[in-house]
C-alpha cells in the first residue's frame, strides 16, 4: 500500500457571490484541483463533500454537470469541521485500499442566508435561550480577561494581524486593512467582541484537494499527511473550563503523536479564528505556549508572518470569511501551497511542516461538537 | 423499546426562591442541568434542586442590531458542582461582575412559556 498524498489543490475566491450557487463554486474548486493534479474527472473513484448549510445531496448536485463516472459520493456534515472531516474519511478509505484516487471538496454559500450569525439548531437548550456562536466566544473572552488580566486591545490585535495577512492573499476578496482603534470602535456584537473581531458572516467559497496513492502527475510536489485526527466533544455536565479548548487540546495531542512531531517543529498553522479570542485559546490548546501566555505570544510577533510560527498566514477566517463546509479544506490548500513554495507574497519561508485546526458546532454540554487537525509536510 | 419522556418542569418555585432541577441517574451519577429529557430502560432518575443562589462564572451582552434590544447571557455556578446557562438580567444595561452572587428569577422563553433567568443580588452590579 502506497502512502496517500495530496496531489492537487484548488480553491475559489472567498467573497460575496449572490449570483452564483454553491454547486458552481464547488465545480470551480474541483476543476482547479483536477488541473493542478494533472488528472481528469474520470480518474476519480470517489468524492467526499463537506457542506454544512446547503440542502441535501450537495455532493451530487455539485458533481452532476461535471460528468463523473458514477463513483460513490459521500456527503459529510460536521458543521464547520465538515470539509476537514471529509478529508479524514477519504484518507481512511485510501489507507484501507478501498480506493486509489479520490477528490475531497467543501463549499457553502452564506450569501443565500441573508446575513447574521450561522444558524444553529433551534431545539438546543442554549440556543432557545439566545445563544449564538459569537456569544459563546464572547463569554470565553470575558472569562479569559478575568483570569489572565488580558486587555480588550489584545483581542483587536488578532483582527489587525490576520487582516494584514489577508491583504496578501488574492482569494480574500472581502479583506480590508484595519487598525486596533477601528476594530474596537466597530459595532458591538457580543461584548467584548465587536464586528471586526468576528469572521465575516456572509462569505461564499469552495476548496478541493485530490488525494491519491498513485505516483503524482501534479504541477507541484505531492504533500504527505502525517496526521489526520477527528474528535467529538465530550459531554461535560460539571463545571466545564470554558477557556481550556479541551477538544482542540485533545485532538492536537493525538495528531502530534500520530505525526511524531511537536508544536516546536511546526512552520505554520491555519487555525479556526472565527472570533479573535478563538485564536488566542488555540495558541494554548495547540501547545504553542502555556496557559495564560497567549497574549504575550501574540505581542512577541511570533505568530505574525516573518515570526517564529506564523498563524493564519492566509488571513484566517477573520480575513477570508468562513463558508463552513469549505473552511477545513481551504486551510489544507493553504498549507500545501506554503509547503510547495507557491504561496506568493504571504509565503512562509522554508515551510516544512504545517498544521490545520478546525472546530465545528455549537451544542450545549460540549466544548465543540467536532474538531479536526491535520499535519502536513512534503 | 422502553423509552419514557420526563414531563417534570426544569424549575421549581419555593418559599426560599426559584430553584433549577438537575438530574442524575444510576448509570450516570454526575449531576446535569438541563435535566434529562428521556429515560432509557429501567434507569432511575433522581431530581436534585439547585439554587436559589449561585456565582457568576462568565457573561456577555448580545447586541442583535436592527432595532432589537440587547440581552444578557451568563454561565452561573451552583452547588453541588453545576454550571448552568441562561439569560442574564442586566440593570441599566450593565452586567454584574464575575463572581457576583446571582439569584434565579422567573422569566419567559420567546414563545411565552415559563422559564428562568439569572439576576444579580442587590449591590452586585459591575
Amino acid at each position: 500500500m502506497n502512502e496517500p498524498k495530496i496531489v492537487g489543490v484548488g480553491i475559489t475566491d472567498f467573497g460575496r457571490f449572490p449570483d452564483l450557487t454553491e454547486e458552481a463554486l464547488a465545480q470551480s474548486a474541483i476543476l482547479d484541483a483536477l488541473s493542478d493534479s494533472g488528472l481528469q474527472i474520470g480518474d476519480i473513484e470517489a468524492f467526499y463533500c463537506g457542506n454544512a448549510i446547503g440542502a441535501s445531496l450537495p455532493g451530487q448536485r455539485s458533481l452532476r454537470e461535471l460528468h463523473t463516472g458514477g463513483g460513490a459520493v459521500y456527503n459529510i456534515d460536521n458543521a464547520c469541521s465538515s470539509g476537514a472531516t471529509a478529508v479524514n474519511a477519504a484518507l481512511s478509505a485510501l489507507r484501507s485500499g478501498q480506493y486509489e484516487t479520490v477528490l475531497v471538496f467543501g463549499m457553502d454559500q452564506l450569501s443565500s442566508l441573508g446575513g447574521g450569525p450561522l444558524p444553529l439548531s433551534r431545539n438546543d437548550w442554549n440556543n432557545k435561550r439566545g445563544m449564538i456562536m459569537p456569544a459563546l466566544y464572547a463569554m470565553r473572552a470575558t472569562r479569559y480577561m478575568h483570569e489572565h488580566g488580558m486587555e480588550v486591545s489584545t483581542l483587536a490585535d488578532i483582527a489587525v494581524k490576520n487582516r494584514q495577512h489577508g491583504l496578501l492573499n488574492p482569494i480574500a476578496t472581502f479583506c480590508k486593512a484595519t487598525t486596533r482603534e477601528e476594530v474596537l470602535a466597530s459595532r458591538q456584537i457580543a461584548e467584548p467582541l465587536t464586528l471586526l473581531q468576528c469572521c465575516p458572516a456572509v462569505v461564499d467559497g469552495a476548496a478541493a484537494v485530490v488525494l491519491s496513492t498513485k505516483p503524482s502527475k501534479g504541477l507541484a510536489a505531492p504533500v504527505r499527511v502525517l496526521a489526520s485526527v477527528v474528535q467529538s466533544g465530550l459531554f461535560e455536565t460539571g463545571r466545564e473550563d470554558m477557556i481550556e479548548a479541551e477538544i482542540t487540546a485533545r485532538t492536537a495531542r493525538m495528531a502530534y503523536e500520530q505525526a511524531g512531531v511537536g508544536p516546536q517543529d511546526l512552520s505554520l498553522i491555519e487555525c479556526h479564528d472565527a472570533f479573535t479570542i478563538s485564536e488566542l485559546l488555540y495558541y494554548e490548546a495547540l501547545g504553542l505556549c502555556e496557559r495564560g501566555e497567549a497574549p504575550q505570544l501574540l505581542a512577541s510577533g511570533a505568530t505574525t508572518l516573518g515570526g517564529r510560527i506564523p498563524v493564519n498566514p492566509s488571513g484566517g477566517l477573520i480575513a477570508k470569511g468562513h463558508p463552513p463546509g469549505a473552511t477545513g479544506v481551504a486551510q489544507i490548500v493553504e498549507v500545501c501551497e506554503h509547503l510547495q513554495g507557491r504561496a506568493g507574497k504571504r509565503q512562509v519561508e522554508g515551510a516544512r511542516l504545517g498544521l490545520t485546526q478546525v472546530t465545528g458546532g455549537g451544542i450545549w454540554g460540549v466544548d465543540h461538537a467536532a474538531c479536526s487537525i491535520h499535519i502536513l509536510s512534503l | 423499546m422502553k423509552l419514557s419522556k420526563r414531563t417534570e418542569p426544569h424549575f421549581r418555585v419555593t418559599e426560599s426562591g426559584m430553584l433549577l432541577i438537575a438530574t442524575r441517574t444510576a448509570s450516570h451519577p454526575q449531576l446535569q442541568f438541563p435535566p434529562l429529557d428521556y429515560v432509557h430502560g429501567d434507569d432511575t432518575v433522581e431530581e436534585v434542586p439547585i439554587g436559589p443562589f449561585g456565582q457568576l462564572y462568565t457573561y456577555t451582552v448580545v447586541h442583535p442590531g436592527k432595532d432589537r434590544e440587547p440581552y444578557g447571557l451568563a454561565m452561573v455556578d451552583f452547588e453541588p458542582g453545576v454550571r448552568a446557562f441562561g439569560r442574564l438580567i442586566c440593570t441599566d444595561g450593565k452586567a454584574p461582575a464575575i463572581n457576583s452572587t446571582m439569584r434565579i428569577v422567573p422569566a419567559e422563553l420567546p414563545d411565552g412559556s415559563p422559564d428562568y433567568a439569572f439576576g444579580a443580588v442587590a449591590g452586585e452590579s459591575a
